[in-house]
């Protein structure tokens, strides 16, 4: 009972840093690139927050007959440099087009990201761009956090920290290597490599356990990698037809980004998780096998290792698939046999198969691995 | 065997099935004119001499299937410059083409795109494989399993369709996904029906919470992004409103942590069960009490399988927003794309997800001790 009191402590540091984080973000506000606007009057532009605090809804019948509303929003801006100033802005909806973001109808107490445009300092136009979400997103995130904490005890500390470290590792070490046109492959891999390091290292400690998970998963997915690589030269998978590319060619146009090799990067730290997580179902029952029954032969010991790894298998080779499927879900309601050769379907597919793939040869590889290991052990 | 019965299927599908060979009939001034849809080996790329600024090719190729089987034809593939539509041709590439035929005569070729069907035959191989060679007897019971959950999909995406709550249907259809995936692969109808309820218990609770975010986020649920084709476009152009896109978001999400809540709760369902098999005075607490350690050692690998899953699809999105971070200069301008909903969209299912994974193990820990107390642990014991 003596760890209680420091869950509670790390349950209330992540609420206030939450809360401290949603006050701090809603105070935000992003310059935007100045333009040179009418008659050479340079026009600069700030993204704010706002809040809406009076609508008037007018239509005349016309438009009524066509589905057409239009609104007068006056709203308050609640951070930057026009703070606390109150906006008139014009609003139309369109029931029969595509109901996008900014096509809809806003309602007092709606909070919104609004585009100003001022030039000498005085708000020349206001544009609604979206709605506030980031906030809600931190309060879920700060909701997990605590839910894990609270059901998983120390374990939960723990996954918080390894969780924490690999999301360091992607954002200022892959994500900016990436970005300046590094290798995509290689800085996965070592990516991958360091993020198993760690993750297994504040799991399980420093032990036998958890260096023949991080070589059993390593092992699994390079050669998982391998297929990949393979499969994608084969059918010419260019990387730029997959999720988000549409967006980023234009941007990373310049740095020389290897879009292809992104696109494979993306599949093997798709695969990490669930070697993951294998790796260590196997190499902790091993670890325990010796424990217990120190003089275990060593194809014993492998045999019954992988037999433990197909327990598993049986269940958590749903997880990648589901989780994937789950994910393209809109995209199932748009099937057609004949976009099975399509790019996209294409790399869902062999997403999900050799994801699968290089998680089924994890488990032999780990079993492998920990038997040898631990057998040494006892006969040196 | 699994690969020869691959090679095989390759083999009918290259050269029979009619589904590669597409017609398409229209209405050119007066003539009718068919459009026939091809396989073809390139044999030969020349650079256009026309045009040295372009990178235009010129491409021979040596058709494979359908009338024209053995014609060679070149024609040009234009290089435009936009990454989606350039396709550069090696010798020894096989391509679909589009051929133009008025009165029986080849009028003009058109490059569709690479073969990849074969290849993606040859992945489920490989795939079928490796479950064959690892799991051995029980690769049956998991392929049979992956194969009524893809029935089962196929179900819920038809009733989708028809108009039937999105939302209702994903929990019943995963509500069934579980039994019959836990009836194969584990034995014991204790523990079956307790992952199962637990699975569905926290799924629920999972969607009705997404279902309220998504509604308070006002996510339209059609402004997503998918590669190329923008699903949310191209369904709202399909369906229109008759579809309601908010909770088809709910039932991706739902459907998207469906395994690996199964997963977890099969964990412990079957731990806690076996705990009460092999010590028959295990009380309520004390179940409860193991339950929950057993739970807590899975949790830390786990929900990295779901967090790993996810990231992996959007690292491409992480990469823009660190670009677009880059070019406007302004390091807090990354807090900007998470008011946008087809990135919002992506957070919410990560967390929502993982909470249901959470949610699972105290769920299912009440559930399976609850239900050892009517069992004298006598059945089910075969196989340990």
């Amino acid at each position: 009972m003596k760890g209680r009191p420091l869950y509670i402590a790390v349950c209330a540091f992540v609420v206030i840093t939450t809360i401290l984080m949603v006050f701090f973000v809603n105070r935000v506000s992003h310059k935007a690139r100045t333009v040179v606007g009418y008659q050479g009057r340079k026009i600069k532009g700030e993204s704010a927050r706002a809040v809406i605090k009076e609508t008037k809804d007018y239509q005349t019948k016309e438009e009524a007959e066509r589905g057409f509303m239009r609104q007068e929003i006056i709203a308050k801006i609640t951070s930057g440099k026009f703070e606390n100033q109150e906006v008139v802005i014009k609003n139309t909806f369109r029931s029969m087009a595509f109901p996008v973001e900014t096509n809809r109808i806003y309602r007092v107490k709606d909070r919104v990201t609004v585009f100003i445009q001022y030039s000498n300092n005085k708000i020349a136009r206001v544009f609604i761009e979206n709605t506030v979400r980031d906030d809600t997103s931190l309060i879920l995130v700060s909701m997990f956090f605590i839910l894990l904490i609270l059901i998983g005890k120390s374990m939960g500390i723990r996954t918080t920290i390894a969780l924490l470290i690999d999301l360091v590792i992607i954002i200022f070490f892959l994500l900016p290597l990436v970005s300046k046109g590094f290798s995509p492959f290689i800085t996965t891999i070592i990516s991958i490599s360091l993020i198993l390091s760690s993750t297994f290292f504040i799991i399980a400690g420093f032990s036998k356990k958890s260096i023949s998970a991080i070589t059993g998963a390593i092992g699994g997915i390079l050669l998982g990698a391998i297929l990949i690589y393979t499969f994608a030269d084969l059918m010419h998978f260019s990387g730029v037809q997959t999720y988000w590319s549409f967006y980023m060619f234009t941007l990373g146009e310049g740095t020389g980004i290897n879009f292809q090799g992104l696109f494979l990067a993306s599949m093997l730290i798709g695969m990490t998780g669930i070697a993951m997580d294998g790796a260590m179902d196997v190499s902790s029952f091993i670890n325990e096998l010796y424990t217990y029954k120190p003089g275990t032969n060593i194809m014993e010991a492998f045999a019954s290792g992988t037999n433990v790894g197909v327990d598993v298998i049986g269940t958590m080779c749903n997880t990648l698939i589901f989780a994937y499927l789950g994910k393209n879900l809109p995209l199932l309601l748009l099937f057609q046999p004949s976009v099975i050769n399509t790019e996209l379907v294409a790399s869902e597919v062999i997403r999900m198969c050799f994801g699968s793939v290089g998680f089924f040869i994890t488990i032999p590889i780990t079993s492998f691995i920990a038997s040898v290991i631990h057998y040494k052990k006892q006969h040196i | 065997m699994i690969i020869i019965l691959a090679i095989v299927l390759v083999q009918v599908a290259k050269h029979h099935v009619p589904l590669m060979e597409k017609r398409v009939i229209g209405i050119d001034g007066k003539k009718t004119y068919y459009k026939y849809k091809y396989r073809a080996k390139v044999v030969e790329v020349q650079k256009d001499p026309s045009d040295s600024s372009n990178q235009d090719q010129i491409i021979t190729v040596n058709i494979t299937n359908g009338t024209f089987k053995g014609r060679s034809v070149s024609f040009k593939n234009a290089i435009t410059g936009n990454p989606y539509l350039d396709k550069y041709m090696k010798k020894g590439d096989r391509i679909f083409c589009e051929v133009k035929v008025v009165k029986g005569k080849i009028s003009s070729v058109r490059t569709m795109d690479f073969v990849r069907t074969d290849y993606l035959f040859y992945g489920i191989g490989i795939f079928l494989f490796f479950i064959i060679l690892i799991c051995g007897k029980r690769s049956l019971q998991i392929i049979l399993s992956l194969f009524v959950s893809f029935c089962l999909l196929y179900l819920l995406v038809a009733l989708i369709k028809k108009g039937f709550n999105p939302i209702a249907m994903t929990i019943i259809i995963s509500l069934f996904v579980t039994l019959v995936t836990f009836k194969l692969v584990a034995k014991g109808n204790i523990k079956v029906f307790s992952g199962a309820v637990g699975t569905v218990l926290s799924l629920s609770i999972v969607s009705m919470v997404t279902y309220l975010i998504v509604s308070k986020m006002k996510y339209t649920g059609v402004d997503i992004e998918i590669g190329k084709i923008q699903a949310g476009l191209t369904l709202w152009q399909v369906y229109g409103s008759v579809l309601n896109y908010q909770k088809i978001i709910v039932a991706g999400i739902i459907f998207g942590a469906l395994g690996a809540v199964m997963d977890i709760s099969m964990v412990v369902a079957s731990a806690v069960n076996e705990l009460k098999i092999k010590y028959k005075e295990l009380s309520f607490s004390m179940a409860i009490k193991s339950g929950f350690a057993i739970g807590r050692d899975v949790i830390g690998t786990t929900t990295n399988t779901l967090l790993f899953a996810y990231a992996a699809h959007d690292i491409t999105l992480l990469v823009l927003i660190f670009l677009q971070t880059q070019a406007l200069n302004d390091n807090l301008a990354f807090l900007k794309f998470f008011n946008f909903e087809a990135i919002s969209i992506e957070s919410v299912r990560i967390i929502m997800g993982s909470i249901g994974l959470l949610l699972a193990v105290p769920l299912t820990v009440f559930i399976v001790s609850y239900a050892i107390r009517f069992h004298k642990g006598t059945q089910s014991t075969k196989g340990k």
